[in-house]
């Protein structure tokens, strides 16, 4: 449920200056605050990282935590399940997060009637009820609402590819919690998510995910 | 909008703005200015700060319990000047007090929760109360009634009920002295009033508004100069994070207060740390070309090792036997870079091997020495077992005396002398005195290690004057002699000074019994010889200590000139775990000032590392030689800096509360106590985190 829990989910890159034996626990500090505050520093995600790597990958930031690439582990249907060095699963049905495993406070199940935003489009739907289910503390089948809009295609550049997608916003509201927040996912003309900031809990930070090699259909 | 009906579990953990118990204006968890009875969680600590007219209250507060809470706390009395003005300028008054606060009885479905506290106790007594409350919830209610004695009682609004047990009750014995005494005999008597406050959360917005009936007076006795338009006050807490309290007031019909809060919660560590580096088993014909070329072995675990941030320090490699001695400042605890050096051993070692036997180090001596079987060990690594019963199926005994390093096959090649050193900006300061409240200093520190051969080493430390508020008027009148009350003059004419230069050895002479031997400068204030010897049966929950030294006071300048002072100073010392995970430790013997007697120290450590602890010595000089506080007290806690870091660290933020500088009681200040170099190596503290073995 803390902010400070999250942070350190991808590695944390080192930024030494000073020898390690000049005020090493004030370095220390400075570094964590900085990171609190600024954010941390990215893992070089190139183009040619991602050919080398023969799977399927995405690109991962949370919060202000530093960037890094993860994979995509297996295909169950519509569901893919993709992992961190850490590891941590994220389980992503039509670009949106369904799941997370290896977090301290997982999002364990989650209820759409419709994940599919060709679908929700087609059919002009403007709001949904879906449920979420957390862990650690446990919370079930906690009821949102989902209002959905849809921008003008933009241009979004990702990697080094330029896309032509358009910005769907998803805003997720509980009043008894006093939640309120938007989601956003970039889909191109099939609806595929490209890229998307997703909040799976407003008590944790936002999930950043780019889609660097698309899985083979 | 509703939720759904079947929404189960800790739906309060999911406010944005999750509210917590709050601080009182004095700091202890309460309302306003009344108490209630609740408590913040084990191993919490709360800074506080309230400011209004004409007080204002800093203070901290710890829970070493779940039902235990403690608060100290500087009031600044706005309308009262510290002393006369050639004296202590315009300072205003500052009042140091402690409280205590006890849980009594849970809150049950029927029951209110029902605490005793006690405030001020063991200061000057200016704001001593006593009271016994109870709080129950309603919904988003908090209803808190309570009996209140001292100032809490001075609205005298029903009669004592003790004074039925006995008439001493009817008058309470007020005397506001130099402080530091319990004053037992006023407690719970006097006029006792009925307190109670109204609390109502706002969850949704993490809002939580107050309403008290104060009973304090303090009109009474002049504190406040005049009567309370009301004795209702009213206000409200934001909690903005599970860190941050926000709170505003209005108070006595006629005053604004605003406040904050810094909540830390160190219970568990709650940030995850890096799972051990990957391994990759080395195929068979490979381990056993390694077994037959030891080099080979040594060299790739040498090589993995120190990717974990563990240094070899030995080995020997035997068909059936894997041992080795390893030294890590890295980890926090003794096991985990146990488990980690298993691995990376099984990984590398034949199948022939059964036992794996790992000698933890710090510095050049061995703590402990811990014996896995190896097939046991994989089960639990790999999920086909459970560290319990790992743990069942291993040793854990010490064999100190004979260090592997002296007989291993593989010895890493040591070069002496070994110069390491260090420098950072330190703080020296001054607080609470009549001079200015705080006086400060900003120092460079170099500290430097020179070491002449295996436990045999110079330490140097070496601070250089940048900035300081020193300006000091206070001289010592104590009557013993000075061996700490000087310390203006050492803080004035030291400002660049030599803190520390000391030859120091150790070794083992026997099974458990560690020694160490110094020669030197010890400190700022004393130089001299001596040592310290430990007992510490590694299969027992206690430990035996003696120490003992010559020492004389150095010079105020603190370079290499001596005073007339000298004394021998040393204690018999014993230490011991009790149950709840408390630890004592307790000194009898001579002290610098040359006053005989005991100490005690209790502290609390938490599976996270957090220690929260207590101390109090009393020795045979007479409450008015020791002078103000009557006797030597004060507590301290420290924090893992593991809890703030995505990474391992081993090291510890400390603070410690010690609140005058005195002659009695007065230690020598001893670096590398050996129970902290070995006393958490025995077989219950290895049991204690066995857990992280396999992390």
């Amino acid at each position: 449920m803390k902010f400070k829990k999250i942070l350190p989910l991808i590695f944390l890159s080192g930024c030494a200056s000073l020898p390690n034996n000049i005020a090493p626990g004030y370095v220390d500090t400075y570094k964590t605050i900085k990171g609190f505050i600024v954010g941390y520093p990215d893992n070089v995600v190139s183009r040619q990282l991602v050919n080398n790597i023969p799977y399927a990958s995405m690109s991962l930031k949370i919060g202000k935590g530093p960037k890094g690439l993860i994979i995509l582990e297996s295909i169950n249907e519509e569901e893919l399940t993709w992992i961190t060095a850490d590891p941590i699963y994220l389980v992503v049905k039509n670009g949106r997060i369904i799941k997370t495993e290896g977090l301290e406070n997982d999002l364990s199940e989650t209820i759409y009637p419709k994940t599919n935003f060709k679908q929700i489009f087609a059919e002009d739907i403007k709001n949904l009820t879906a449920y979420y289910s957390y862990k650690n503390p446990s919370l079930f089948n906690l009821e949102v609402v989902l209002n959905y809009s849809i921008d003008s295609p933009e241009e979004v550049i990702i990697l080094d590819e330029t896309r032509e997608l358009s910005k769907v916003t998803e805003i997720v509201r509980n009043d008894f919690l006093g939640w309120k927040f938007s989601n956003f996912y970039w889909v191109d003309k099939d609806f595929f998510v490209w890229k998307s900031e997703q909040i799976i809990n407003p008590t944790i930070p936002v999930f950043q995910l780019e889609v660097t090699k698309k899985p083979s259909p | 909008m509703l939720f759904s009906l079947n929404v189960f579990g800790n739906i309060d953990d999911y406010f944005l703005h999750p509210i917590g118990p709050s601080a009182s204006n004095y700091g202890n968890t309460g309302i306003l200015d009344v108490p209630n009875a609740r408590f913040m969680g084990p191993a919490s600590l709360r800074f506080g700060f309230s400011s209004s007219y004409p007080f204002e209250y800093t203070s901290l507060t710890a829970t070493p319990f779940s039902w235990f809470e403690a608060t100290y706390r500087y009031t600044e009395l706005k309308n009262r000047k510290y002393g006369q003005s050639f004296y202590s300028g315009n300072q205003s008054l500052k009042d140091k007090g402690f409280d205590v606060k006890l849980l009594l009885l849970e809150e049950k479905s029927i029951i209110p929760s029902i605490a005793l506290g006690l405030r001020d106790i063991a200061g000057t007594g200016l704001f001593s109360s006593e009271y016994i409350v109870g709080t129950k919830r309603f919904g988003n209610f908090d209803v808190t009634a309570g009996l209140g004695w001292g100032i809490l009682g001075s609205a005298d609004n029903i009669t004592n009920p003790f004074i039925s047990l006995d008439e001493n009750f009817r008058q309470r014995k007020v005397g506001f002295g130099q402080g530091g005494a319990f004053s037992l005999k006023s407690w719970f008597s006097g006029p006792t009033a009925v307190f109670g406050g109204l609390e109502y959360d706002i969850k949704k917005y993490g809002l939580r508004l107050k309403l008290e009936y104060n009973t304090s007076k303090p009109f009474e006795n002049n504190m406040i100069p005049t009567k309370p338009r009301t004795d209702f006050n009213i206000g409200l807490s934001y909690h903005l994070y599970d860190w941050l309290d926000l709170g505003a007031s209005f108070e006595r019909g006629d005053q604004f207060r605003v406040s904050f809060s810094l909540i830390g919660d160190f219970y568990k560590d709650t940030i995850p740390k890096p799972k051990p580096k990957n391994v990759i088993k080395l195929r068979k014909d490979l381990r056993d070309r390694a077994l037959e070329d030891k080099d080979i072995f040594y060299k790739s675990l040498n090589r993995s090792l120190r990717d974990e941030g563990i240094y070899l320090q030995a080995a020997s490699y035997d068909k059936d036997k894997v041992e080795i001695s390893i030294a890590s400042s890295r980890f926090f605890s003794t096991t985990r870079p146990v488990g980690r050096s298993a691995r990376i051993v099984s990984a590398l070692a034949s199948d022939s091997v059964e036992e794996i036997i790992i000698r933890p180090m710090n510095g050049d001596m061995e703590t402990s020495k811990i014996s896995l079987s190896k097939r046991e060990f994989d089960n639990a690594d790999n999920f086909q077992g459970s560290s319990a019963e790992l743990l069942l199926k291993s040793k854990i005994g010490s064999e100190n005396q004979a260090p592997l390093y002296e007989t291993a096959d593989f010895k890493p090649k040591v070069n002496f002398p070994e110069f390491r050193w260090n420098m950072s900006p330190g703080l020296k300061h001054q607080i609470g005195g009549p001079e200015g409240f705080y006086l400060g200093q900003l120092y460079w520190r170099t500290d430097s290690s020179l070491k002449m051969a295996r436990n045999l080493t110079l330490y140097t430390s070496i601070g250089i004057n940048l900035y300081d508020t020193f300006e000091f008027s206070n001289p010592s009148f104590s009557e013993i002699p000075h061996v700490r009350s000087d310390v203006q003059e050492y803080l004035d004419q030291g400002k660049n000074n030599l803190a520390r230069m000391q030859l120091e050895y150790m070794f083992s002479p026997f099974k458990d019994v560690f020694v160490r031997a110094d020669f030197g400068i010890f400190e700022e204030m004393f130089g001299g010889y001596g040592g310290q010897a430990l007992y510490r049966p590694v299969d027992k929950k206690y430990a035996f200590g003696l120490s003992l030294h010559r020492a004389r006071q150095r010079d105020y300048d603190q370079r290499f000139s001596f005073k007339d002072y000298e004394t021998t100073t040393g204690h018999l010392e014993f230490y011991a775990e009790l149950p709840n995970k408390i630890h004592l430790q307790s000194y009898i013997g001579k002290y610098l000032a040359g006053d005989k007697g005991v100490s005690f120290d209790i502290s609390r450590r938490f599976n996270s590392g957090f220690v929260v602890g207590v101390f109090a010595s009393k020795t045979n000089l007479s409450a008015v030689e020791f002078g103000e506080g009557s006797f030597d007290k004060g507590f301290y806690f420290s924090i893992p800096t593991k809890l703030f870091y995505s990474d391992f660290r081993s090291g510890v933020i400390s603070f410690g509360m010690h609140p005058l500088t005195k002659d009695g009681a007065a230690f020598l200040s001893q670096q590398n106590q050996l129970f902290g170099l070995f006393g958490e190596s025995n077989t219950s503290n290895i049991v204690r985190d066995w857990e992280y073995l396999l992390k």
